[in-house]
């Protein structure tokens, strides 16, 4: 059943599944509809990082050195725990300055810098060179070995076979041609690539099911779950070795391995790719930041177990132990299985192809390839036409001599070493991009002197540690080249320079092209001059998040300006007719501006032009371009140090104000309530003094009045003279009394009054109150009713203040009650809360809303003042200070028209004592 | 109510205790012949340690994605996502 047609037509049936996904995305996006904008689309596109290393791989590295498989998925996570500092910025930088490729980013840094931009584009073509390799090994390995099925065994290593009849060729030559169909559709690079973008997450979740269905299959199926195929892994001593980590050098490896893996995830070409370009909208971090290592965390369950499965079931020596995910299933007749494991294995390795093909070929076409062409005078580009076609056909061109390199590195280097140590070259090259990166988005003082120098000698001791040997091992270089050094020179033994030993390879070449890297970075920074577009740049990444909000952005470090016609043919040159009106047409839009009546574009739109090309042609030749149209130069460093600052300064003033404003704001709402409080109480003395001063002038008025008629007429009758007498007497005694109650008040509410506390047996004070105002009762013909309980609670207070209490209400009760058949009852008893004191009367009540107010000073008085001179509505006011000063309460119960019932209560003392003692 | 730049000072704490938790001389604790419920205990030890940290990532930028932008930044030009 497993023919070689069968399994061709599987894959290439497969292959164009991937492209039909794509082109209908694509076709979507074209309509406006996004598919990929979300984050699990993006997550699945980040995991391209997991390719035939991981598939193939990982299994193989197990079987061989046990869980120092691992660090490689490791790395990656912790650079994700990271992701606030380090990702979310890269992302927020690239999508300012419109970055296509990691190459881009490192020259837009340093100065736009054509020749770095060059330096990086090599690194990256050569450094991921072994890693395509590897791809083609593992997809022509696995086909070949699946070839064989029924056998199970690895092909034999083919010495002299023609390159045209090799699968490996074909295998390059197919993928090419999908990285074209899917990469170059669109000539803006700093574009998405939805469609591409969401074959190779559907490939993700291919790859993912596929391991894990061989992962399932072999731990659950070949044996009971995970504690019986160890318990298996135990009765071998050379299987149990691999379950620990053993000693000093293993750990550094391991250590190194997780180094280069968390800066892998950033600088590999791919991974800058997916993560940065294609990133849709920032906020999908939130989300991937933990979906994409736990992806990690899935796909790596199960490689312990199928190594040691795969160690188990075959003699040593005769299966290749990249391989045992494919010939385990085919070890046990599982066709299918073994099928599909191709296919996830197919996945793994095109995902990782075409989108490295399609990040490398941006970075050879923009930063490599149109630099040369511009500035080839003779080829007078900067005055041709639509350009846009040579752009497509130098990217096209690109891809096919990238996969072409890696499959020259195949048959030069890659057969005799396993999947993990060729990628680990890949890897440990593009690691030397690190240095430059996290330099330049933190510190500002990078130059691009120290870029170039730090990236130039990385790449050097790289290619010498561990390119080199490699070609050495494969015998195109002669093997003393590694054994006794180039000509026979000790010291310089690539894989112990200097007379390093004791490291393993890897970490020998991390240590040597580090040390190199970072310190050329950091001492050409330090050492060289910095020149005034680095330190733009500079500032500009480093504090992104603070110039990002500022519209225009750099725009304004452009001096002199260019013509508008100019610009659209730079534009319509580059990125084609349609796209060029379009971007103007809306730049126009935005800002209500007629462009065909503005001759002279601004620094503004010459900016907008070379960001728009830059998406095109990369940030280096955008800025050769545009100079070439816009008259005028770069501002000075002082001026645009000046811009920059007074930038910030501006937006740290107006976080100031906005600040400031909000305080004002609750300080005035704070002194808003404040000043209706006052105007409330000044409303309230206000009424008070005039209460006041009328219910003095009442009395006054009428002994004024008697004493003027006594005065006036001294032959007044003697029985007239005396009642005149009395009634001064009795206005007097009320101006007196009114003169005291304010007097008390005051003292009271200022907490200055005297009390003169003492036990108190209340029934006294009552019937004495009673008998106080007996009279009144008896001048009004108004009942009394007396209910007093048998013993009543001795209460602490003021006697004479009590008292006032009574009477108070006891006058209030005689005013109040009804006008011709009063009834008054006073009870008093004993309570949970002490003393129960209450006088009702039978008169009109209180109305609900009043019930309140009449124990504020003067409530009372409004209506109830004129008619019944009596009261001076301080009454109930000092009650209630007198009540509330003894422990109590006092309040009142009423029914409109059927009385009103003013109770107070006072703590018994053995209460109080008891309250006093806590 | 999360204080301004404390995003970034736990995902700083964070990454100090992955990598302390991923490698030696933490890890050589782990690295040893013995056996959890038939499981290798480095095995068991580096997965759980793992999925912790993913757990942990995974609820600081939940939290991240809630609060406002916090550097002084202006805030992403895209709408506000999730139910706030």
């Amino acid at each position: 059943m497993l023919s070689g047609w069968a399994i061709l037509l599987t894959s290439l049936a497969y292959l164009c599944l991937l492209f039909a996904i794509a082109y209908s995305v694509d076709k979507r996006a074209d309509a406006g509809q996004s598919l990929v904008a979300n984050p699990y689309i993006y997550t699945l596109s980040i995991a391209v990082y997991c390719t035939s290393w991981t598939f193939y791989g990982s299994v193989g590295r197990a079987a061989s050195s046990g869980i120092d498989f691992l660090p490689i998925y490791l790395g990656p996570t912790l650079t994700f725990v990271v992701w606030w500092f380090v990702l979310r910025k890269i992302i927020r930088i690239s999508k300012a300055h419109r970055i296509t490729s990691i190459a881009d980013f490192i020259s837009s840094r340093y100065g736009k810098s054509t020749g770095l931009s060059v330096l990086v584009t090599v690194i990256a073509v050569v450094g991921i060179m072994p890693y395509i390799s590897l791809q083609l090994k593992a997809v022509s390995t696995s086909f070949k070995v699946l070839l064989q099925y029924p056998e199970v065994a690895t092909p034999p290593v083919s010495e002299h076979v023609p390159v045209l009849a090799d699968t490996a060729f074909l295998i390059a030559l197919v993928m090419a041609a999908f990285a074209i169909l899917f990469g170059t559709r669109h000539i803006d690079a700093s574009e998405h690539h939805e469609g591409m973008v969401a074959a190779i997450a559907f490939e993700s979740v291919v790859k993912l099911a596929a391991f894990l269905a061989v992962g399932i299959f072999v731990t659950f199926g070949l044996y009971n779950g995970f504690g019986d195929l160890f318990a298996a892994a135990r009765a071998e001593p050379e299987i149990v070795k691999l379950l620990t980590l053993s000693g000093g050098s293993s750990y550094g490896q391991w250590m190194t391995l997780t180094f280069l893996s968390m800066a892998a995830i950033i600088c590999l070409p791919r991974q800058f790719h997916m993560t940065v370009v294609e990133n849709v909208d920032e906020a999908h971090l939130h989300k991937a930041v933990w979906l994409f290592p736990l992806y990690l965390l899935a796909i790596n369950v199960f490689v312990l177990p199928i190594a040691i499965g795969g160690l188990l079931a075959f003699p040593k020596g005769v299966v290749d132990a990249d391989t045992f995910v494919l010939t385990l299933p085919m070890a046990e007749q599982q066709e299918l299985l073994a099928l599909f494991v191709f296919i996830g294995g197919l996945s793994a390795a095109t995902g990782m192809v075409i989108v490295a093909a399609i990040a490398l070929s941006t970075m050879v076409s923009n930063d490599l390839v149109m630099p040369g062409l511009l500035r080839l005078s003779w080829l007078r580009l900067t005055e041709r036409g639509d350009l846009t076609g040579l752009l497509l056909l130098i990217r096209r061109g690109s891809i096919v001599i990238i996969l072409l390199l890696g499959y020259g590195y195949f048959r030069l280097a890659g057969e005799s070493d396993a999947l993990v140590t060729i990628g680990l070259v890949s890897f440990a090259a593009a690691a030397q991009f690190a240095p430059a990166i996290i330099g330049g988005i933190f510190w500002k003082g990078g130059t691009r002197g120290g870029a170039l120098a730090g990236l130039g000698m990385g790449f050097a001791i790289w290619a010498y540690t561990l390119l080199l040997p490699s070609f050495a091992r494969s015998g195109w270089l002669p093997i003393s080249f590694i054994e006794s050094g180039p000509l026979a020179i000790e010291l310089l033994k690539p894989q112990a320079l200097f007379g390093l030993r004791g490291m393993d390879s890897l970490t020998h070449a991390m240590f040597w092209s580090m040390l190199a890297n970072i310190g050329g970075f950091i001492g050409f920074s330090l050492g060289g001059r910095q020149s005034a577009i680095d330190r733009i740049q500079g500032a500009l990444f480093v504090d992104v998040f603070k110039h990002s909000g500022v519209p225009g952005g750099g725009s304004r470090f452009w001096r002199g300006s260019a013509t508008v016609s100019d610009l659209r043919a730079l534009l319509v040159r580059f990125v084609g007719r349609d796209r060029a009106e379009r971007a103007l047409g809306g730049y126009a839009r935005a800002r209500g501006l007629n462009l065909a009546k503005l001759p002279e574009a601004d620094a503004d739109l010459v900016n907008f032009a070379e960001r728009l090309l830059a998406g095109a042609i990369g940030a280096a030749s955008a800025r050769v371009m545009v100079a070439s149209v816009a008259k005028g130069e770069m501002l000075g460093i002082d001026e645009v140090m000046e811009i920059l600052e007074e930038t910030s300064q501006v937006i740290e003033y107006s976080h100031g104000l906005e600040q400031k404003s909000r305080e004002l704001e609750a300080t005035t709402a704070q002194l808003r309530a404040a000043n209706e409080r006052l105007k409330e109480l000044d409303r309230l003395k206000d009424d008070f003094l005039s209460t006041v001063s009328h219910e003095l002038r009442t009395p006054l008025t009428s002994i004024r009045s008697f004493s003027e008629i006594l005065f006036d007429n001294p032959e007044i009758e003697m029985a007239e003279r005396q009642r005149f007498l009395t009634v001064i007497v009795k206005e007097s005694e009320r101006l007196t009394r009114l003169i005291n109650q304010i007097l008390d008040l005051a003292k009271m509410e200022a907490g200055r009054m005297d009390w003169r506390m003492e036990e108190v047996d209340p029934e006294g004070v009552i019937r004495e109150a009673l008998a106080a105002t007996g009279s009144l009762f008896a001048e009004r013909a108004i009942k009394l009713e007396l209910k007093l309980d048998e013993r009543l609670p001795k209460v602490l207070v003021d006697r004479d203040r009590l008292m006032q209490v009574i009477l108070n209400l006891l006058s209030n009760a005689v005013k109040f009650c009804h006008q011709t058949q009063g009834l008054v009852v006073v009870s008093a008893a004993a309570r949970d809360e002490g003393l129960y004191v209450s006088v009702a009367d039978n008169g009109p009540g209180v109305a609900a809303e009043k019930r309140r107010m009449i124990f504020e000073k003067f409530q009372q008085a409004n209506e109830a003042l004129t008619d019944r001179p009596g009261g001076t509505g301080l009454g109930l006011a000092i009650s209630r200070q007198i009540v509330e000063f003894f422990g109590g309460r006092i309040w009142v119960e009423s029914a409109p028209g059927h009385g009103a019932k003013f109770s107070f209560t006072i703590p018994a003392t053995g209460a109080l004592s008891a309250r006093v003692a806590e | 109510m999360n204080r301004p730049g404390l995003v970034g000072e736990r995902a700083f704490a964070l990454f100090i205790v992955a990598f302390l938790a991923f490698n030696p001389p933490l890890l050589s604790i782990f690295s040893a012949e013995v056996f959890l419920f038939g499981v290798p205990l480095l095995y068991v030890y580096l997965f759980c340690a793992w999925a912790g940290i993913i757990a942990l990532v995974a609820v600081q930028a939940v939290a991240a994605a809630r609060s406002p932008d916090q550097s002084g930044e202006p805030p992403a030009p895209e709408p506000p996502r999730g139910n706030r």
